[in-house]
């Protein structure tokens, strides 16, 4: 070995470095002497901002000092989270200065899902890209190209840009969430999503004209129904909205879940269901509720019959519901819907079924509240959330202070022209059997035009079978018409892992051709961590995260809110924001020779990304002066308000009587700059009525809900319009042909879910040997990438993500007083049982019939033999028969994950053991928690 | 400290050539001259050497040049997790990028009159940056020593340079030559691990 310290020495050696150092500075530059001073002197900046760490994007204020973000609270300006700031929001800080961030563009290097890459610069990989795109559009059509923006938040730039270049095919992760749960509120109110009444503070305008932030609660009575609001956050009031309001106002809290959650620990009353039975118990309910109903009697006045001013169909609705009560059902031999059948088919019993159905039919205010993890993730979520929104409307509860409120319509609008929709609506000519067609773009969607004619949300669910068959038109003009799928760019999601079984989206991804090369010839990443479908990718471009990037909150308040995501600091490494994604892509574009890419609708119209949230802002709030107390008394009632708070305050506007518009000053970057990132207008209830003079009455005021009648629908006008487009086309869909359906039912229909032996007859035989439902939940902690943060990845949660790994290694931070600031970086061995990994929830009888006890490995197999490796957690937190995941906890392979890395060889990924051709019949969302296991010992 | 020119000559070129090598990957011709740089090194005879020579014998030059390109980015530049990380907040801050480590050598760099190019995007401490800043310091010195009656900047200089080699190149450059070794088997970067530990050993 030579002698180091004579290294400097050697003179010789130090010329021959000479012809290798590039002379001059590169990373570094001299600083002139203002600059000087003012990088010296430093004070702290605050800057208001809007979080990503999960989907509740709460409203954030960050720290910044010398051009760093140093720290993380709550903004209290912003009434959806009311200035709290959970301990994973406030890590934020370990996320985007974490060393193991998508610091530069990247090419693949080796094949797909080796991981192998190499540096690569901006020029480079959007060359890579945009030579590929042109290509694929020049020989298959834009249509072969997906841009699937994956997270909701900040995706307008990727739409805008792919919906130019021609491609209608453009989603999001909403279409793997829960989108049969959304389906009774889009139905019937136009809406989404249903939540209770418990944002505080509210702006309401008092009697005296002015407004006052209410800190009231109102709420009686909330039944969770597979919603955990404490874990699974989205809807951020909603976790301490409930504490409070049981607190302040005596609310009573029912829970609604097969395992013993954390809200459910909060609760009154915990139901532990059978899974994938929550339309029976609604079902039941709506019944009970019916034949229960007493005008007269003050204990059994359930229904509130005013909604029948409101609404429209329920005969029509009542008569499909009850046509249900006289036939029998072959698994219970039991008239559908009675006490007695919801008991047997919920594991619920009798008397406690009637119990809720009087508590529910009787306290007022109320709200019925369905979460992700229930309809969301059967079969037949659909019936179900139908029936939620029927009970919550009946019952007098919608729309009403302390009751149930569709976020979906009463957030505040925006996007505006920036999303590119517009584009959507140019023509376009294919050639169909021979004969030229024209029709707009958004006519070749592979969705709506192909095989799933009623998914309003998308279907990501189906994309390997379409990567390897290709799309066929069935509706609208192209019907006929045939195109490959050809390039995948994903942006932020990781549907190899997530969009139903990975297995499906590796094979589809990595299929080659007779030549050799892969059947689809594109995939792209965009994105700041690096999660598995990124490894599958052959370019890789580093997003600035979410503190380096400007945007707007994506949320769900009771009335219009909205802040600003502002850009803190700097992006980071080589990464870019989404506008100058969007707009170096375009030009590229352009300069390939794209025509339907044109400057002034890319760089030429938006040079920073505050001209494209202005353009964002534009519609904001794009609701109606309508409810009590009216929002603004001094504008005309059932006008639309656009414009600042204080604008529509002052009555600066200007009134369209014809377009029913009342428009204020336009929201801007800079004004809500100048009011703590947030724009709040007033809160109103009963949105859906306004006073009839005449008759001393409230009448509907047909401008909200969102339906196409803006009455509550019983009667589906959304269904008889789709139903129009099917009838016309090449026939029903696969999922419709699955439930033996013609049409579109025009009401209230029912249908049993998948993979459950206790409800469809198809799987009875399957019960014996495969005695567990298999269901999944959020561990918020660990919800998409973050457990690459080492402290969330050491924080246990409800039985599926807990402290039993194996003993391993890993680097991490260490103390060493020694060492400058007290840690160094060191390999350190962990014990076993000291980090979280993802395990399986089993109840203690089942495990003793099992011979299991907490930590034992066992191996999981479901009926299609399909098998993964956990270890158990046993509690009695859940109900005997069902067995529980996390979502996304275990099987990970990307190295990006830190020490989840680890441990996934006998960790579990519960999509392995979904049914990928179960895709609910008429949204296509994978149904994550219909399935049945087999379990034993290892 | 006494220095010969010649000896400033030479740091200021191994600080050159290390601060080029971890900037970005290196080109074939490039790795060419560094091989025979890195071998002259050590003895003719010693095992490093040998394996070097024996690799390259095995595979063609050609070929051995371009798995050292691909055993370069797998080390620097995989994406995910970085077998060897080039910042030194990851070896003795708290783990993460842009913090106090990083402002503090920030607060070197403006001392000798310096700042980064990519303020606030690429953080100050990348082993690159920091042996650019000692190769433009010795660079100074280099160029004062060969003028009069500059003394009290030259001295100043110094402190400079020994003040950032202890509090900052000291602290972190053992562990990251020591994460190299512990990461490779390949001899080159064996030799370079070496190479750049002793640059900054008292
Ligand atoms: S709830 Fe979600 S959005 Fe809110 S602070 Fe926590 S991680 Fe951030």
């Amino acid at each position: 070995m030579m002698n180091r310290r004579s290294f400097l020495k050697w003179t010789g050696a130090g010329a021959a470095a000479a012809t290798l150092g590039t002379a001059g500075l590169f990373q570094l530059r001299p600083v002139n002497a203002d600059e000087l001073e003012s990088l010296k002197n430093q004070g702290i900046d605050i800057k208001y901002t809007a979080d990503v760490m999960c989907p509740s994007e709460c409203g954030l204020e960050m720290w910044v000092k010398d051009g760093r973000l140093t720290k993380i609270y709550g903004n209290k300006a912003v009434p959806f989270n009311d200035g709290t700031c959970c301990a994973k929001g406030a890590s934020g800080i370990q996320l985007v200065y974490s060393p193991d961030r998508i610091k530069y563009p990247m090419i693949r290097e080796g094949e797909r899902g080796e991981g192998k890459f190499r540096k690569a610069t901006w020029d480079e990989a959007i060359d890579y890209i945009g030579k590929k795109l042109t290509k694929i559009k020049k020989e298959h059509g834009a249509e072969s190209v997906i841009m699937d923006a994956g997270d909701v938040t900040d995706r307008d730039q990727y739409w805008r840009l792919f919906f130019a270049f021609g491609t209608p095919n453009v989603f999001e992760h909403g279409s793997i969430c829960d989108t049969p749960r959304r389906h009774g509120p889009k139905l019937m109110l136009g809406g989404k999503r249903i939540e209770p009444d418990l944002m505080r503070p509210v702006l309401v305008r008092q009697p005296d004209g002015s407004l006052k932030k209410d800190m009231t609660y109102k709420n009686k009575l909330i039944i969770y129904v597979g919603w955990n609001p404490f874990v699974a956050t989205r809807i951020n009031y909603e976790s301490r909205g409930t504490l409070a309001a049981k607190v302040d106002n005596g609310c009573k809290i029912v829970v609604v879940d097969p395992s013993l959650t954390n809200t459910a620990s909060q609760a009154d009353l915990w139901l532990p269901i059978r899974p994938g039975t929550d339309g029976e118990l609604f079902a039941g309910m709506l019944r009970y509720i019916l034949e229960n109903d007493n005008p007269n009697s003050l204990d059994r006045r359930y229904i509130d019959w005013g909604f029948k001013k409101y609404s429209e169909g329920w005969d029509e609705y009542l008569d499909a519901f009850k046509s249900w009560w006289t036939k029998t059902d072959p698994m219970t031999n039991l008239p559908y819907f009675s006490v007695e059948w919801t008991a047997v088919r919920t594991g619920i019993s009798k008397e406690q079924i009637i119990e809720l159905s009087h508590m529910f039919g009787s306290t007022k205010p109320a709200a019925l509240v369905c979460g992700m993890q229930s309809p969301g993730h059967h079969y037949n979520g659909y019936v179900a959330s139908i029936l939620m929104t029927t009970l919550n409307v009946i019952t007098g509860n919608f729309d009403v202070p302390g009751g149930a409120i569709d976020t979906e319509i009463t957030k505040s609008d925006k996007g505006g022209s920036a999303t590119g929709k517009d584009f959507k609506k140019k023509k376009v000519k294919r050639t169909v059997n021979g004969t030229e067609v024209e029709g707009e773009i958004e006519k070749l969607h592979m969705d709506s035009y192909g095989d799933w004619p009623v998914a309003w949300d998308d279907v990501i669910g189906d994309f390997p079978k379409l990567f390897k068959e290709g799309v066929s038109l069935k509706y609208g003009n192209f019907k006929g018409y045939k195109y490959p799928i050809k390039a995948y760019i994903q942006r932020t999601g990781n549907a190899v892992l997530t969009g139903s079984a990975p297995y499906r989206w590796i094979e589809a991804i990595t299929a080659k051709d007779s030549s050799g090369e892969y059947k689809l010839p594109l995939m792209v990443t965009v994105d700041t961590l690096y999660l598995e479908s990124a490894v599958y990718s052959d370019v890789i471009l580093p997003e600035a995260s979410y503190a380096e990037r400007m945007s707007l909150s994506d949320i769900y308040p009771s009335h219009p809110v909205l802040y600003l995501r502002d850009q803190v600091i700097k992006p980071l490494h080589e990464s870019k924001t989404p506008t100058d994604i969007m707009n170096l892509l375009a030009k590229k574009l352009y300069d390939l020779g794209d025509k339907d890419i044109q400057p002034n609708d890319f760089w030429g119209k938006y040079k920073s990304q505050e001209d494209f949230v202005n353009e964002m802002l534009k519609p904001a709030p794009g609701r109606y002066n309508v409810g009590q107390p009216l929002p603004y008394p001094k504008l005309p009632e059932g006008y639309k308000l656009i414009g600042t708070p204080d604008s529509l305050e002052s009555g600066q506007v200007t009134i369209d009587n014809e377009k029913k518009e009342a428009k204020g000053v336009p929201v801007t970057v800079e004004w809500l700059r100048k009011n703590k990132g947030v724009a709040v207008w007033p809160m109103s209830w009963y949105r859906y009525r306004k006073s009839d003079a005449t008759n001393g009455e409230y009448v509907a005021n047909k401008v909200f809900p969102n339906t196409k009648s803006k009455l509550v629908e019983f009667k589906f006008s959304m269904y008889a319009d789709l139903d129009k487009k099917i009838q016309e086309g090449l026939g029903v869909s696969s999922g419709m042909k699955e439930l033996g359906w013609e049409h579109l039912p025009s009401t209230f229909y029912w249908f049993e879910t998948n993979w459950n032996p206790n409800t469809n007859p198809k799987y009875k035989k399957y019960a014996n040997e495969y005695p567990f439902q298999l269901i999944v939940g959020r561990v918020h902690q660990a919800m998409s990438g973050t457990q690459m943060i080492p402290w969330l990845a050491q924080t246990p949660c409800e039985g599926i993500y807990m402290p039993l790994n194996n003993a391993f290694e890993h680097e991490i931070l260490d103390a060493n007083p020694a060492k400058k600031e007290g840690f160094e970086l060191k390999v350190k061995k962990f014990k076993a049982n000291t980090w979280c990994v993802g395990t399986l929830l089993m109840h203690s009888q089942d495990a003793a019939k099992l011979g299991l006890k907490t930590g034992d490995m066992i191996e999981i197999e479901n009926p299609l033999k399909r098998s993964v490796k956990s270890k158990v957690f046993v509690s009695e937190g859940i109900r005997p028969g069902v067995v529980k995941m996390g979502f996304g906890t275990g099987g990970r392979f990307s190295p990006g994950l830190g020490g989840t890395y680890k441990q996934k060889d006998y960790t579990p990924s519960h999509n392995m053991l979904v049914d990928p051709d179960s895709l609910s019949p008429l949204m296509g969302m994978p149904t994550y928690a219909d399935m049945i296991v087999k379990i034993k010992k290892l | 400290m006494d220095l010969s020119i010649q000896d400033l000559k030479a740091q200021t070129n191994f600080y050159n050539f290390f601060s080029t090598f971890f900037r970005e990957k290196p080109s074939d011709e490039w790795l060419k001259f560094a091989l025979e740089l890195v071998t002259s090194w050590d003895e003719t005879s010693s095992p490093l050497n040998q394996q070097l020579l024996e690799n390259v014998q095995k595979s063609g030059l050609d070929n051995y040049l371009n798995s050292l390109t691909q055993e370069y980015e797998r080390l620097f530049f995989a994406p995910g997790h970085v077998p060897v990380n080039l910042y030194e907040s990851v070896y003795c801050g708290s783990g993460l990028l842009m913090q106090e480590t990083t402002i503090n050598v920030r607060q070197h760099y403006l001392r000798a009159g310096l700042v980064v190019k990519s303020l606030y995007s690429i953080p100050d401490d990348h082993v690159s940056t920091e042996l650019e800043f000692m190769q433009f310091l010795s660079q100074r010195i280099l160029e004062l020593v060969q003028q009069d009656g500059v003394e009290e900047d030259i001295k100043e200089i110094m402190v400079w340079r020994s003040e950032f080699i202890s509090e900052h190149l000291q602290q972190w450059i053992p562990t990251l030559a020591e994460t190299m070794r512990a990461n490779s088997t390949e001899p080159f970067f064996l030799l370079i691990s070496i190479g750049l530990e002793s640059l900054v050993e008292e």
